[in-house]
């Protein structure tokens, strides 16, 4: 099962919610780390002596997230998304929707900027299908003499 | 003021500004002369079509044999204007940098060219591929260069001690005219980059260059880094902490890139670099937008302790390029790569840890490479998709498939691999020898091994950089030398 972690110097405790359950709860001291299930997560967090708006570097099964792109909504008491099989996918998904976005203007249709500098590509399969079909060529060619 | 114009030519980088401008415009300026910078290597890239660039660049990569008649003629065309433009009557010197075996065959059609039309200027080259040679000549290209009279003098190796000298009349320094060019050591005392009057907002990429080494700790069987510096040598920290924040206040521009064949070679320095680069922000929040990037080398984890990468993390590294080149632990150590699988997983998780994206550059068909070895890298492709969709396989670039360049450990170990060049030289940095060690492996399974990790991963959604021009390439080399 995958992990959620979440680490600040101040905070003190957490809840777990799963799809409005109470997963897990428990102290901590800067670090917490649970194991993440699939639903509609929302992870309270206590910061010491109630210093809300602590931002916690968040990790999931390992790796450290843009909130943005992990499709985090961040209160000051809690962390609330979505887990699911998708939630990898959706991350690569949006960061190329950013990529895109940032992309100037007078490149966005410039297929050969945005590979270069962004690669972003695509399946370029008729140019593959080309290439093979000269390879085989050759290969036939060379199998008949 | 006397001055020199300082000229490059494809292959470039085009989103960055050409490095060696910016390191030796201070050699220059501190040698009462002023320096003007002819970029043509972007002004060709922007003046070009794309068709045209793509064919260029593969005339210049050695994936095409000639280049079209019409394609030089505009090509001259804009050479000339811009370099015409740019000559006034204190020039004294063009300045020709000549940065990779990429650039010997477009310099042999620029280089006539432009003595023809200023055959009242000195005309001096530079740069790496000086040192090397292509397409079957026996010559290393700078002495190509003064036998044909293409130029007055050459500078072999390192340029900033050569070309004082040179501009100060000792034609006699190391490394003049003669490849006898000695390794500086003592990198400290190299001057601070200087992009002054460069037109950094033509550059795409919003970055400067840095120097934090030259040479590599490596002896990789496929790379000629030792032929141009033998040694490993690098810049104390502070140093390149200093330039860092010279730079940013000077032009604004926040993001450095460094030039270095690895950013970690001393990972004492390199841990000692972010330690610094860290601190500064914290003392001066005005810094804190500062990034870097570079190449890097996969090391021991008892090397690279989990600090370092929370270190990198914290000094705003961007973006690290490895040379991961196989999936395969067996191939690596045939290349001396000498870290292991555990080593890459290592890595990962730690980059995973602090959000440090990855460019993996791989080699597809090294001569030790089985069908077997090919299938796992599919399976290790698989494997890690999870770093490639969370960003930290950034991208993953595949190459043109497996070419062997003069002058590498791996030019040497033909005889013991069974590598025949066939009806190439090797000069040519072949890509149709074959083994017989490894007879399966022909160009065309090459090929078909290169198409195949394109096509997985592409579906897997890794991210690859200028996929169109490089299967361009390959169709040239399945058309014409396969």
């Amino acid at each position: 099962m995958d992990t959620l972690e979440i680490e600040h110097p101040e905070l003190t405790s957490y809840t777990l919610y799963v799809d409005g359950n109470k997963h897990s709860e428990g102290r901590c001291d800067g670090r917490a780390e649970v194991m993440l299930p699939h639903g509609e997560i929302e992870m309270w967090i206590n910061p010491l002596d109630k210093h809300w708006g602590i931002l916690p570097r968040i990790r999931i099964d390992g790796f450290l997230v843009n909130t943005f792109l992990a499709g985090i909504d961040v209160y000051d008491h809690m962390l609330k998304f979505i887990f699911d099989d998708s939630f990898f996918i959706r991350y690569a998904e949006k960061n190329i929707s950013s990529i895109m976005a940032g992309v100037p203007e007078k490149h966005r249709d410039d297929e050969q900027y945005v590979s270069k500098y962004f690669g972003l590509s695509g399946s370029n399969a008729a140019l593959v299908k080309e290439i093979r079909s000269l390879l085989d060529a050759k290969s036939n060619l060379h199998n008949h003499t | 003021m006397r001055n020199l114009i300082f000229i490059t030519i494809p292959e470039l980088d085009v989103a960055i500004p050409p490095p060696a401008a910016g390191a030796l415009r201070p050699v220059v300026t501190a040698s009462g002369w002023d320096m003007k910078t002819v970029d043509l290597n972007l002004e060709l890239q922007t003046e070009l079509s794309s068709e045209e660039w793509q064919g260029l660049i593969s005339f210049c990569e050695l994936a095409s044999d000639s280049l079209d008649d019409q394609l030089w003629n505009k090509i001259a065309s804009i050479c000339l204007k811009h370099v015409r433009s740019a000559v006034d009557d204190f020039t004294a010197i063009l300045a020709f940098s000549i940065f990779s075996i990429y650039s010997i065959r477009i310099a042999r059609k620029i280089l006539p060219l432009m003595r023809g039309e200023f055959p009242e200027l000195s005309v001096l080259c530079g740069g790496n591929a000086l040192s090397s040679s292509i397409d079957g000549s026996s010559d290393i290209f700078g002495k190509t260069i003064l036998e044909l009279g293409w130029a007055h003098n050459v500078i072999y190796g390192e340029g900033e001690m050569a070309l004082k000298a040179f501009l100060a009349g000792d034609l006699l320094h190391p490394g003049i005219n003669v490849p006898n060019n000695q390794q500086i050591d003592d990198m400290d005392k190299l001057p601070f980059a200087d992009y002054e009057g460069m037109h950094l907002d033509r550059y795409t990429g919003k970055r400067l260059l840095i120097t934090g080494s030259r040479g590599c700790v490596r002896d990789c069987t496929f790379c000629d880094i030792a032929t141009v510096w033998a040694k490993f040598r690098y810049r104390s920290a502070d140093l390149l902490v200093e330039e860092i924040k010279r730079n940013f206040y000077e032009t604004g521009v926040s993001r450095f890139e460094f030039t270095d064949s690895l950013i970690n070679g001393s990972t004492k320095n390199f841990r000692r670099f972010n330690e610094l680069l860290y601190e500064a922000k914290q003392k001066d929040p005005g810094l804190s937008g500062i990034t870097y990037s570079g190449q890097f080398i996969c090391k021991q984890s008892s090397n690279m302790v989990p600090e370092i990468y929370e270190l990198m993390h914290l000094a705003g590294c961007s973006q690290i390029t490895v040379g991961i080149e196989s999936f395969c632990e067996h191939i690596r150590f045939h290349m001396r790569k000498k870290f292991t699988n555990a080593d890459i997983d290592y890595h990962l998780e730690q980059c995973a840890k602090w959000a440090i994206p990855n460019v993996f550059l791989m080699i597809v068909g090294y001569p030790t490479e089985t069908e077997a070895d090919h299938a796992y890298t599919l399976e290790c492709l698989r494997r890690y998709q999870r770093y490639g969709l969370m960003d930290v396989i950034s991208y993953i670039r595949w190459g043109l498939t497996m070419h062997i360049y003069e002058d590498t450990p791996l030019s040497k170990m033909m005889g013991d691999l069974g590598i025949d060049a066939g009806i190439h030289n090797i000069r040519d940095g072949l890509y149709s020898w074959t083994s017989t060690l490894n007879p399966n492996l022909t160009l065309e399974e090459r090929i078909r091994r290169r198409l195949e990790v394109h096509e997985v991963s592409y579906d897997l959604g890794y991210k690859m950089p200028i996929v169109g021009s490089e299967l361009m390439s390959l169709k040239a080399l399945a058309e014409g030398r396969s």
